[in-house]
């Protein structure tokens, strides 16, 4: 660095630079209160701006996070609706590229079987009163950073499938 | 090789964070800036170990982190632009005893700080027995008092005596 003499002292002041990096600083205050402020409300994360809902009228409903972290736990809970639930067993299929991203740590209820078909997983549920709506959760942790398209698909009922997009933050 | 870029990722945040709140928050610890770095250290370790608890994760960890310390050294002694940006540069903020209030209030330092270095430095009791005040990169204050007549006078005297 630069010694320059500056009154009686040797010394290797800049004040150009120290302008600068004063400025840099002010900058560098407002993007940290910002990202904290995206925090808060769940923009890196769980949040209020992160909790999504999707549904496909009258036969299923979801509601999941659309900002995860890498490893944190996270829920995934889907509501089948009276439609769904007409027979008394209820297949449930999520893609498998939503699976390999995210590991699923359990499910409530239990699925009474799983079953891998082709691009999917399925799981299948005891329907306990038909008619009535169903509630199951997905309890799920991600494992990779980076986003996703996560499939749901409820059969036999032959509706859409229902898409939701997730994003991982490392 | 996560655990590289892990250590990379931590070291290069860290870095960027404590140069943005300023060379006054390392200073100067108070008894809760102390505690504010434990609880920092505490929040980045996980994030840095993962969930690896290994002895290999262990050293790759601490050889990364010194790697780029020392890597940074020699690129801060070849390049002295890189070296002010990391560092930052001294800031004089008392002028031959005429203290430079708006470089001050900039940097977060005021009067009663530079009064405090040079009470516990020099045992200077006014602002007048100050002739530069100077904000080191390391968020001391040094001070260069006048040259004192009182001091001179004892040195003097001595002899005579």
């Amino acid at each position: 660095m630069a010694i320059v003499r500056s009154g009686d002292l040797d010394i290797d002041v800049d004040m150009v630079f120290q302008q600068r990096s004063w400025a840099v600083q002010r900058a560098g205050w407002i993007v940290i209160g910002l990202l904290v402020l995206a925090a808060a409300a769940g923009l890196l994360g769980s949040g209020p701006l992160s909790r999504r809902t999707a549904t496909v009228p009258g036969v299923l409903e979801i509601e999941y996070a659309r900002f995860t972290r890498y490893e944190d736990p996270e829920r995934l809970s889907v509501r089948l609706l009276s439609a769904a639930t007409v027979n008394p067993s209820v297949q449930l299929s999520l893609n498998r590229e939503y699976l390999d991203h995210s590991r699923i740590d359990s499910i409530t209820p239990a699925p009474e079987r799983v079953e891998s078909a082709g691009r999917h997983v399925v799981y299948a549920f005891r329907v306990a009163e038909p008619g009535q709506p169903l509630e199951v959760t997905f309890n799920i942790a991600p494992q990779r950073v980076g986003g996703v398209e996560g499939r749901v698909r409820v059969d036999p009922v032959r509706g859409p499938e229902l898409r939701f997009h997730q994003f991982a933050y490392p | 090789m996560e655990s590289v870029v892990r250590a990379i990722a931590i070291y290069g945040v860290l870095l960027i964070v404590f140069r943005l709140t300023g060379k006054r928050s390392l200073g100067q610890l108070t008894t809760f800036d102390f505690i504010l770095l434990l609880i920092i250290s505490e929040a980045v370790q996980n994030g840095m170990v993962g969930q690896n608890y290994s002895l290999t994760n262990a050293f790759v960890l601490v050889l990364t982190l010194i790697i780029i310390d020392v890597g940074l050294s020699l690129l801060k002694r070849r390049a002295p632009a890189v070296e002010k940006w990391l560092e930052g540069v001294p800031l004089v903020i008392v002028d031959r005893g005429r203290p430079l209030v708006d470089r001050m209030k900039k940097a977060r330092v005021d009067e009663s700080d530079v009064l405090a270095f040079a009470r516990r430095l020099h045992g200077l009791e006014r602002m007048d027995q100050i002739k530069y005040a100077v904000l080191e990169r390391s968020g001391d204050i040094s001070i260069i008092p006048w040259d004192q007549p009182r001091a001179v006078a004892r040195d003097e005297q001595r002899p005579a005596a």
